[in-house]
This record gives C-alpha cells, structure tokens and sequence, in this order.
C-alpha cells in the first residue's frame, strides 16, 4: 500500500519538527532542565497523542482516495476500449470527490461526443455506400483511403482489398493512374472519360478534386465515377438512326434525282426509256412517302402513353376489318386468308387506331413475303390473363440468326427484296413499339422456306 | 478507239440501271454487280478501267471490295470512285486512305459523276509515267527546276509550297485525305495537324492566282488537284 508510506513520513517529519521547535524555545527562555522536561514530556505526549490521531484519520482518508483512484484507474482502462458505462461513485466533499466529479462528467462528455461522432460517420458511410457514383480517395502517398461499394461494383475489387494499397496495385489503368498522381501533384481538378473493360466495356466519366491541407497543398485526392455507358450507347442509338434514316432518304431520292436529270438530257426523246424512267420516279416517289409516313408513325408512338387514345377495344372488328382490306392484294396473288377468330373476345385496353396499325403491318409482311398460292391464317382466343392474336403464313421464312433481330428499325432479312416490294425495313418496329407501350408482348417463330408466325398478347381491359 | 469499260456496284438495282445508261451514253463500256462477292469476281476477271463502288453492299462491303482490290497487283491500278449515301463519313477517309481516289454523294448530279469519270480516267491509269514537265492548259508545272507558270508568269512558291502542290498535282484526279498530305509532304513537321493542311493550302492558293481553280476542296476529307476543272466550272 503506498499510501501508507505517505502518511508514515508524514507523521515523522511533524514529530520531529516539534521536538525542534521546542528545544529551540526553552533554550531561548532560560528554562530549567526540569521544567524543561516537565514541558518537554507534556509535548510529547500531545504530540504522541496528535501523531496518532492524524495517523488513524490520514490512514482512513488514504484508504478512502487509494480505493477512489483505483475506481478511476480501472474506469479510464474501460474508456480506452470504449465502455463508458462505469461511473465513480462518491460522496466527499474534498478534491479527491471533486476530481472523481469532473470524471464522471468527462467520461460522459466524451461519450457524447464520440456517439455524434459515429453517428455523422456512420450516416456518411451510408450516403457513401447508398451512391450509383463509384467514390475513390488516395491519400498523399497515392494510398486508397476510400472505397465506396459502387466503386467495388465498377472495378470488380473489395474495399477490404483495396484500403491502405497503392491505386496503381487495386486498378491498373493508362488514363486513371496518371490521372490521380497529375491532381495530387498540380491540386487542379480534373475531369476525364475512361473506358474500362472490366466486365463488358463500360464508359465511366472520372472527377477528380484535391483536397487541400490548411496550407493549401493537397493531402488527398478525391474521385467520383459515374458509368455514362448508358447515356453514350443511347446516343448511339440515336446517331445510327439519323444514319440509317439519311441513307434511306437518299436512296429512292438519288433515283428520282439521276432519272428526272437523265430524261432532260435526252432520254425524253425515247418514248420507251422515258415510260420506264418515270415508272421508277414514281416507284420511289411512293418509297419515299411510305417512309416519311412510317417515320412520323415511328416518332408519334415514341412519345409513349401521353399520345394514345385509350378506350375498350374489341379486336374481333378490328382483326376483321383489316383482313378485308387485304383480300383484294391477296386475291390478286391467288393467297387465302383465313380467319380463326370466335365471335366474342374480352375487350382490350387500348388506341384502335394503333391496333389497325399492328394488324395492317403484319398482314401485309404476311402477304408480301408468301409466295403466290400460299396462306395466311389470322387466330385470336382468350387468354388467362388477355388475349392473344397469331399472323401465320406459308411464305418464305425467317433464318434462324436473323429472327432476333426482325424487329430493330431498319433491319431486314433482304434489303433488295424488302425495297423491291416497298418495304421501309420500320413495319415491325412500329408494331412491337405499340404492342409494348400498350403492355403486351410480340413475338416471332419461322422456319424457312415454311413460314412465319408473329404472336403478340395483350391484357384484358381492367375495365371490363 | 475503243471506250474504257467501267464497273459499276451497287445494291440498288434502279441505280445501276441509271448509271449504267448515262455511261454509255458517254460511249463507255458497263458492267455490273449486286454485291462485294460478285464485284470482286468480275473486277479480277474483266479488269475495268474504273469501279464505280458503292460502300454499302449487302454482305461484303465496299470498303472490303476496296481493300482487297488495292492489295492485289493484278488489281490495285484500278482506279475506284466511291459511292456513298453518307456525308462526312469517316468511312470516306478510310477509303480513301484505302487507295481509292474519289467518293461521291447520293443523290448525285450524273453530269458531276460524269465528270469525276473522266477526270480519273484522263490521268494515266498505269502508274511510271510522271513527267518532268506537266502542262494543264496555261499552267505549267516542271518538277525538274521546281518552277511553276501561270500564263507565262513564274510564281513564286516556297520550297513546301512546291512541294505540296506537286504531290496533288502527280496525284491529279485522287482527293487526297489531310492525313495522306500531312504524311507525303509536311510529316517531318514536329507540330502539325489537320488543320495545318488547311492553312498550308490557303496560302498556296494565294500564290496560285487564277491557277488555284485547280486545286477542289472536298469539305471535311481533303483536297484534289482537278486538271479540267476550269472547263467544268459553269
Ligand atoms: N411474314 C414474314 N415472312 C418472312 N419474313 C418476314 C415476315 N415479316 C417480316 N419479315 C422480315 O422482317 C423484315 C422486317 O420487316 P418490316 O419491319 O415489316 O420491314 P419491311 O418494310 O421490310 O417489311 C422484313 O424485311 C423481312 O425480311
Ligand atoms: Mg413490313
């Protein structure tokens, strides 16, 4: 117990002192040896009866600060690992209570503010780790101190592989690697599109900032990832459709052009050529106008929803209709069309306009690309969940590898053909972008040389 | 003399027939293909003295056409005019990088495809037979003493001045890509680009005068020397 050696030197050091003092007093009185004694004895008896005293209150007192500080000692060991939950009971009135207060009040002060602490980390952490945006920082030595989970997602790595490594060992980048060391070193932020092959190509657009120390050079670097691949293959989309709807434009308009020119510069004098000539004019006069009309098709129904005119629909009028339209080509051909359609279907939710516009598509792909002779069979039934309408020919068919792609803008199996019988190659794009926007589903099955059969679905009217 | 005979590739069938009947018109000599395969076949056996190319062709495209006819020495003398429903295509450039030496652009005038005919097929198709001295009307151009007239005029041009308008002058009837000019005349340039060949034909042209006709811009691709361009232009 070192408290103990305290109070024992303590009480020597006073003992002595007194005798000191007193020896020191009589000498100075004149007093006799034995009134000197006398004196000398009563003192030290006080000072004997003193001594113990203090003793038995100073032992008390060290015992009570010894087991006081002990309590303190083991609290802060606990505080250290974060366990604020002891607190110093006592009830003196001296400073060893007043330090064991202002304890208690630290530890929970500290408390507090090392929950306000985590709870601001913590909320960071998750706005971080809530982020699309792919979020990387280094530190001056080009450490990664950040690593936010969208960033695992586009570069394929752990955050706990890539803490505390160098960003050149985690992502090995030509553009992303000099792109950290340049905004460490000039602080000058700085913004970059990279290509990253990890896991299909993707586009990402990189900025990054420096964070400056109060003296304004750069203690890290920060970046943020956005994955624009989207955005970039959608302005794809769209420039090869502006591409492909010039050429398309400027073919039917290079004949009508070449020929209207050929027949000034002469061949109007040939009543034979000049017949001919102007049997293609007109040909692609027609192209051109069928075209124009797919395109505005093409660009009312992309505006979506908003354009259509929604009401109870019953396809049976619809499917008959559009049949009869067709009889005439069809007869021409020698083709039938045969209709499996029962008197009643439920109703559907949808534009009739536009269902003409899918039945009319599909009814004349039918017939255009069937042989002379052939059949087409238009069939409609209920379904559990709507109705389902099938276009089946016995024309030439549709090759394997190229069924998937029959319903992109433009495509088709034999431009020649398709242009030689007046195809715009965007039929069945219209018909799939209605079908769709109206909730339902197309689909095709060929084998070539047999035929085709384009399926689509629909759901019932939810207000019938 | 017997007329040249031309070949010409496209998908369309009304356009071949248009072209078709304009050449022969001029009196050549026309055949034609559906498609790259056909046209490869035909340009071997027939070796035309000009293909009429356009770039898209069902299957094998023209650019394919292009690159395996320029590789070939039986066929790379065969001049090659482009046919494309494309502006400012780098498909172009790469053509003509290819080795082709002219494009033109659906819809085209026939009398311009005419013209680009005859102006391709009016420089020798065999190649060795630079001349020292070229003479296009009242321009004269002698490589020997590097000394341009221009209606008896000597023009003072400066050593990469000549040099530049001699490359197109040998390559007359070929448009040149910026890129083919940056590298047969200005590469040892450390800092040049696309729009140094702009600027280095601009201040040609100046010294040029009236001779600068000669010299056609095909916007956004390159330049050509045109030798019968002053006789086109109406
Ligand atoms: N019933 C069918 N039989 C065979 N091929 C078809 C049929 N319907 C469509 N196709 C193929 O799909 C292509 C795209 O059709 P579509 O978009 O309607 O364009 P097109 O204007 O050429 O008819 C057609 O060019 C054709 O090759
Ligand atoms: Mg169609």
């Amino acid at each position: 117990m070192p408290n103990l050696k305290i109070v024992w030197k303590l009480f020597l050091t006073q003992t002595s002192l007194i005798i000191i003092s007193l020896l020191t007093i009589g000498l100075y009185a004149g007093l006799s040896f034995k009134e000197h004694y006398l004196i000398a004895c009563v003192v030290m008896l006080a000072v004997l009866l003193a001594v113990l005293i203090s003793l038995g209150i100073g032992f008390m007192a060290a015992r009570r600060m010894g087991k006081t500080l002990t309590q303190m000692t083991q609290a802060a060991r606990k505080m250290v690992r974060g366990d604020f939950s002891e607190l110093i009971r006592t009830d003196s009135k001296d400073e060893i209570g007043d330090l064991a207060r202002s304890f208690n009040a630290m530890s929970i002060e500290l408390q507090n503010k090392i929950e306000t602490l985590t709870k601001e980390i913590d909320e960071k952490q998750a706005i971080l780790s809530g982020m699309i945006e792919g979020v990387i920082a280094i530190d001056r030595n080009q450490r990664i101190i950040l690593f936010n989970s969208a960033s695992e997602g586009m570069f394929g790595v752990s955050s706990y592989r890539a803490l505390g490594r160098f960003h050149w060992e985690v992502i090995r980048h030509s553009r992303l690697n000099p792109l950290f060391q340049e905004v460490l070193e000039t602080g000058v932020p700085k913004m970059e599109e990279l290509i990253l092959r990890y896991g299909g190509e993707r586009i990402l657009r990189v900025q990054a900032a420096a964070i400056p120390t109060k003296k304004g050079n750069p203690w890290a670097v920060v970046a943020v990832f956005h994955d624009i691949t989207q955005i970039r293959n959608l302005e794809k989309i769209r420039k090869e459709f502006v591409a492909n709807v010039s050429h398309e434009l400027r073919t039917p308009l290079t004949s009508i052009k070449g020929f209207v020119e050929t027949l000034r510069n002469g061949a109007v004098n040939d009543p034979e050529k000049s017949l001919r000539f102007l049997e293609i004019i007109e040909k692609h006069t027609e192209r051109l106008n069928r075209l124009i009309t797919d395109l505005l098709n093409l660009s009312q129904i992309e505006r979506g929803k908003i354009e259509m005119d929604l009401k109870p629909v019953n396809l049976v009028d619809v499917t008959s209709r559009v049949i009869s339209n067709f009889k005439e080509t069809a007869d021409q051909k020698g083709q039938k069309i045969k209709a499996n359609i029962p008197p009643v279907l439920p109703h559907v939710l949808a534009d009739e306009e536009r269902m003409e516009t899918v039945m009319e598509n599909l009814l004349d792909n039918a017939v255009k690309y069937t042989p002379n002779n052939g059949e087409i069979t238009v069939s409609a039934f209920e379904k559990d969940d709507g109705v389902q309408v099938e276009v089946a020919d016995t024309g030439i068919g549709i090759p394997t590898n190229s069924l998937p792609r029959i319903f992109e803008r433009f495509y088709r199996v034999d431009k020649a053909r398709s242009r030689e019988l007046g195809g715009t190659g965007l039929g069945l794009s219209i018909v799939k972008h209605i079908i769709e926007t109206h909730g339902g589903k197309v689909r095709a099955e060929s084998e070539v040389g047999k035929g085709s059969r384009f399926i689509f679905n629909l759901p019932k009217s939810p207000l019938l | 003399m017997a007329k040249e005979k031309i070949l010409v590739v496209d998908d369309e069938q009304d356009i071949i027939e248009l072209i078709k009947y304009n050449l022969e018109m001029e009196g050549f000599r026309v055949s034609s293909a559906y498609n790259g395969e056909d046209a490869l076949r035909l340009a071997k056996r027939e070796l035309p003295d000009l293909l009429i190319l356009d770039l898209m062709l069902p299957g094998m495209d023209g650019l394919e056409v292009c690159q395996v006819l320029k590789k070939e020495s039986q066929t790379n003398h065969i001049p090659i005019i482009m046919l494309t429903a494309k502006t400012g295509e780098p498909d172009i450039v790469v053509g003509l990088e290819l080795g082709a030496d002219d494009y033109i652009t659906k819809p085209f005038s026939m009398r311009e495809l005419v013209a680009r005919v005859k102006a391709v097929l009016r420089r020798g198709t065999k190649p060795g037979d630079v001349k020292e001295k070229l003479v296009f009307g009242n321009l004269v151009v002698d490589s020997a003493n590097y000394r341009v007239t221009w209606k008896g005029s000597f023009l003072d041009l400066t050593p990469t001045e000549f040099k530049l308008f001699f490359f197109l002058v040998q390559r007359q009837g070929r448009v040149m890509t910026r890129q083919q000019i940056l590298d047969g005349v200005l590469g040892d340039d450390a800092f040049v680009t696309d729009r140094t060949v702009d600027v280095h034909i601009r201040r040609l042209r100046m010294k040029l005068k009236g001779a600068s006709s000669y010299i056609v811009t095909r916007r956004g691709i390159g330049y050509m020397f045109h030798a019968d361009i002053a006789k086109e232009e109406t």
